[in-house]
């Protein structure tokens, strides 16, 4: 089995070798001091830090700071204390640098202080516990859907239909109880289903971050787990053309991908004018584990973004439209009709097993019935306008449809084959969302912001069936909050929020028997709150603990479901009676980032009243696919407690080590007993050793890593029809480096998953009930940045 | 200047609001729930038909049926029943009816036209066959019985028509039926849905149906 790692090492090094020339490496570090540009004085506690990058630091006491692991290249660079102009300078760095700069005291606001933290529409609650994954470690997780690649963050585990259906869990908790952010806009498609993926292209962020905590207060409804953050870049500022190429390959599954990206910004009279162009397209084919391949599992897709800014220091007004269309087959023998074959299909060792010539017959990357398509749409347009003593406004609207179509392996039957290529259910969501928030300047070392938001959803289902999954329905929904910051000193922020919200919803059913039409209506409000307090021991060292409470009104799907739902073979019925469901969150973290040592420890409790679930009838329905039991959807109050650690020990100067543990406990109190596909425990580790310089290569870097899940034993009796899969240990490896060829700079790595090629079934994937998780995987990933026209220095934004 | 900036932004985010709410004020489609896109067939009603080879009037029919096939009511297996005479060779049929349009428009009479002068092209209007476009796409079906209770070793089911797959593999749409001692039971009738993968066993595939009779042999 290491003869797999010795081959993965060798072709990192055959690929590597190839490179000729210059330096980028993320090992270089920038430090430098600040000081008052009228007496030349220190300043202490001055936020510094690169744009676009995770790399900030305040200044101590001898105004010195330093940023380490920086990569080669220009950066906005950005160094902010109250009551001084912030300074934005561009800097080009290229091996270990040493900067001295001095901020100018603020002549205008003297008397006030001018807080510039991170804007709050993107920040949301500060307080509460935050993880970020960018830069080299998001550039790993290229090629991977959205939920695979957050799984990197502690506290984040996946729930799966299949290597290919990914959907984040935070803290326990997923689907409608987390709240993704597409580029600022809440993510609207059919999140009730577990094997409705979210409609997200990765490759449109820089960055991808989750806030570990209920942020109902900033967001409304349903983020009571948490919040995905998915963020591009800002837009340019300079003059420029640049781009990123992204290419990767994996053996497994023969998946390939290609995305790129290209963006500009104009000067003259066009200052403040920038465009960026995005598109990625993705294909794969049947994945294979460690002793046979799945058949029907490719899936294809298409994606594109687009976005004009014109941007001037106190006004802009920016557009961004996206479509995401996804087509995934949905593997051939995990459709059981009933429990019975089910339970059959689980007894199975393996499913049917065909030679090799089978697929290459069908050909590889064919998608046949048994598959899903979604196309998701979003307009955005968002303006913002400043003004020096009122604070700023800004005000966003988005647009957003989604259009599911799910195709069963069942042909429908119908006069003259009409209907033989029609989808049995289609969905199509059209959201409307709306925000106005007012950032307010700071007042008595208060700063803040107020602001109103609203949706409003139609969603209409149409089916060969009478029976539809979820009804149509309207709904409208809006709320109005406040949220405001104490920051007595540079080490203290104390914050707090509360939130109104109302929710007015109507459903459009038939009745089964009469077949007329009728309709239902719920009302929902909430109040929410936070309170949250960070403390800066030292620039190194921080605390952050927030208490703060989230809802989620029920879903359609929860109110009227009635059939069979076709993953898990269960016939479910709703209850239009559900009550809202009502978080109350306590999170706290410590952060340190030393020379040696960086670390984020976080713990949290999460008491869910009302938690909406499936219960077990014991009663069973019959129709003609047979025998069903059912499961009715019911409330309960839900507990959930656990722990997200990690941990970068810099061993040497190129030898790191990095445990993690993601710990999820949940229990149903009003029941005393626990809750079904909560996550199993996880802990990862790696090593990795690194060199700024090999030989002509730069920032070489080999790792090995492992993740050990053990079985999640965490289960209520009789609640499932076979028990949770063993526990399992996985390897992994990787290499990579940055190089040259000719002039162009690239980025080449190479991933192996699953090294030792081991056969396993993980409890939260809904495939554990017929096939082995894939095999092992070989990933190659390149990273080609280009720049047509180059920001040039002598632009610097000094305001 | 700031000042008539921001006043500008401020009346184009209410524009914007104005616009929002304009768009969602419109027309509501949501509002018009669809009926299942018309031509689909739903298989509500699998009919068992037998002869006896050595007395052609010795004949028996069950019907199991579900006329509402989202789920709300449970079906109606009150002709599900078969009788055969014990030590008796069968000629038998399997027919799949679409019944449920007849809900619209009051019950249909479907047992009455499979006793004893059954003729299929002598269906109520509402009634599809659907027996017809299984038979079109046998090359990717199955009918897989099963006996419980005392017909278990009394009573055997053979299929005896074949599909055009190379090798011709079993189908079930006709089948012999053979009886043996006086006895009771269930006797399970499930329909394989088997693309590319039709192996003529029964556990590839998912299931169009799966319903059950009442056998008694006398």
């Amino acid at each position: 089995m290491f003869l797999k790692l010795f081959c993965v090492l060798v072709l990192g090094i055959l690929v590597c070798p190839v490179a000729q020339a210059q330096q980028t490496a993320c090992t270089l570090t920038l430090s430098g001091s600040i000081g008052c540009a009228d007496d030349g004085k220190p300043l202490d506690f001055v936020a510094v830090g690169l744009l676009n990058t995770t790399k900030s630091a305040y200044t101590n006491k001898q105004g010195k700071f330093l940023l380490s692991s920086v990569c080669a290249g220009t950066y906005r660079f950005e160094a902010s204390l109250v009551g001084y102009k912030k300074l934005d300078t561009l800097i080009s760095i290229t091996a270990d640098e040493s900067i001295r700069l001095f901020l100018q005291p603020d002549s205008v606001h003297l008397k006030e202080v001018h807080v510039e933290g991170n804007k709050i529409e993107k920040q949301g609650v500060e307080t509460i516990t935050k993880s970020e994954l960018s830069g080299e470690a998001l550039q790993q997780t290229r090629g991977e859907n959205l939920g695979t690649a957050l799984k990197e963050i502690t506290g984040v585990d996946v729930i799966q239909t299949g290597a290919t259906i990914s959907k984040p869990v935070i803290h326990g908790l997923y689907s409608n109880r987390i709240l993704i952010l597409n580029n600022g806009v809440r993510q609207e498609g059919q999140q009730w289903g577990s094997e409705h993926a979210p409609e997200i292209d990765p490759f449109i962020a820089t960055k991808l971050s989750v806030i570990k905590g209920a942020a109902s207060i900033r967001y409304g409804s349903d983020a009571i787990g948490g919040v995905v953050l998915v963020e591009p870049a800002e837009m340019p500022k300079l003059k420029c053309l640049e781009g990123e190429i992204n290419l990767v390959g994996m053996d497994n599954s023969r998946l390939y991908t290609g995305s790129g990206i290209l963006q500009g910004a104009f000067d003259k009279k066009l200052t403040g004018l920038s465009f960026r162009i995005q598109g990625t397209d993705r294909q794969a084919g049947d994945l294979q584990t460690p002793n046979y391949i799945l058949d029907n599992t490719g899936l294809l897709e298409k994606n594109y973004s687009g976005t004009l800014a014109y941007e001037k220091e106190n006004y802009g007004i920016s557009a961004y439209y996206s479509h995401f269309y996804s087509e995934l087959g949905i593997f051939t023998y995990s459709e059981a009709s009933n429990p019975a074959q089910l339970v059959e299909l689980f007894a199975q060792a393996q499913p049917i097993n065909f030679p090799l010539s089978y697929y290459q017959s069908k050909g590889f990357y064919n998608i046949y019935r048994g598959y899903q398509t979604v196309a998701h749409n979003l307009l955005k347009v968002n303006a913002f306008a400043k003004h020096g003593k009122f604070g700023r406004l800004e005000a966003t609207f988005a647009r957003q449809t989604d259009a599911r179509q799910e195709f069963d392996l069942d042909v429908p039957y119908s006069l003259n084959h009409s209907l033989d290529n029609a989808a049995q259910n289609n969905f199509d969501l059209t959201t409307h969302t709306g925000e106005l928030v007012w950032e307010h300047n700071s007042f008595h070392k208060i700063s803040g912001s107020a602001g109103a938001d609203f949706i409003t959803e139609g969603n209409i289902y149409t089916g060969l069936g009478y029976q539809a999954l979820i009804p149509n329905y309207l709904n409208y929904g809006g709320g109005l909050f406040l949220i405001e910051k104490w920051n007595p000193t540079n080490k203290f922020t104390l914050e707090g929020g509360v939130r109104s919200d109302y929710k007015w919803q109507r459903e459009f059913m038939l009745n089964p028997i009469s077949l007329i039409e009728y309709t239902n209506t719920q009302q929902y409000d909430a109040t929410t709150a936070t309170l949250g307090a960070i403390y800066r021991f030292t620039p190194k060292l921080s605390l952050n603990a927030n208490a703060g409470s989230g809802w989620r009104a029920p879903s359609a799907f929860e109110l009227y479901a009635f059939g069979v739902h076709g993953a898990t073979g269960q016939f479910v019925v709703g209850d239009s009676l559900l009550k809202v469901e009502q978080s109350y969150n306590f999170c706290t973290s410590v952060h340190y980032s030393g020379e040696k040592i960086e670390a984020e420890l976080g713990v949290y409790a999460n008491l869910i009243n009302n938690y909406i679930y499936l219960k077990p009838t014991l009663t069973e329905h019959v129709n003609i696919d047979g025998y069903f039991p059912e499961f009715d959807f019911t409330q309960t109050n839900a507990f959930f407690k656990g722990a997200d650690l990690n941990l970068k020990w810099h061993i040497t100067k190129h030898l790191t080590y990095e445990p993690k543990a993601t710990l999820v406990f949940a229990n149903d109190l009003t029941n005393h007993t626990y809750l079904v596909y909560i996550p199993p425990q996880r802990f990862n580790q790696k090593l990795e050793y690194r060199w700024q310089k090999l030989g002509k290569l730069k920032n070489v870097f080999v790792n090995i890593g492992n993740m050990i899940v053990p079985q999640q034993t965490r289960v209520p009796p009789n609640s499932d029809f076979v028990p949770p899969p063993k526990g399992y240990v996985l390897f992994s490896a990787a290499v990579g480096c940055s190089m040259h060829l000719g002039k162009q700079e690239m980025n080449v790595s190479v991933i192996c998953n699953n090294l030792m090629n081991t056969a396993y079934r993980d409890y939260m994937d809904f495939f554990r009930y017929y096939a082995d998780e894939p095999g092992r995987s070989i990933q190659l990933k390149i990273r080609i940045p280009f720049q047509f026209i180059k920001p040039k220095s002598d632009q610097i934004n000094n305001n | 200047m700031k000042m008539r900036m921001f006043k500008i932004a401020g009346l184009a985010s209410i524009a914007i609001t104005a616009t929002v709410l304009g768009i969602t004020s419109c027309s509501k489609p949501e509002t018009v729930v669809s009926p299942p896109v018309p031509g689909n067939e739903f298989l509500t009603t699998v009919a068992f038909r037998c002869i006896n080879t050595a007395a052609p009037f010795d004949t028996t029919t069950a019907i199991w049926r579900n006329l509402n096939p989202n789920g709300t009511q449970a079906p109606d297996t009150s002709e599900a029943i078969l009788n055969f005479k014990k030590n008796s060779n069968y000629v038998c049929w399997v027919y799949i009816f679409d019944e449920s349009q007849t809900t619209k428009f009051g019950t249909t009479n479907l047992g009455a036209e499979l006793q004893p002068n059954f003729n299929i092209n002598n269906l109520p209007s509402t009634t599809v066959n659907v027996t017809t476009e299984i038979r079109q796409r046998q090359n990717y079906h199955l009918f897989c019985f099963n006996m419980t209770g005392g017909i278990a070793t009394n009573l055997s089911v053979t299929r005896t028509d074949y599909d055009t797959n190379t090798p011709s593999l079993q189908v079930g749409l006709n089948d012999n039926v053979t009886t043996i001692n006086v006895s009771t039971g269930r006797m399970e009738v499930a329909l394989h849905h088997q693309p590319n993968v039709k192996n003529g066993s029964c556990s590839p595939g998912s299931d169009d149906f799966d319903i059950f009779y009442g056998v008694t042999i006398q």
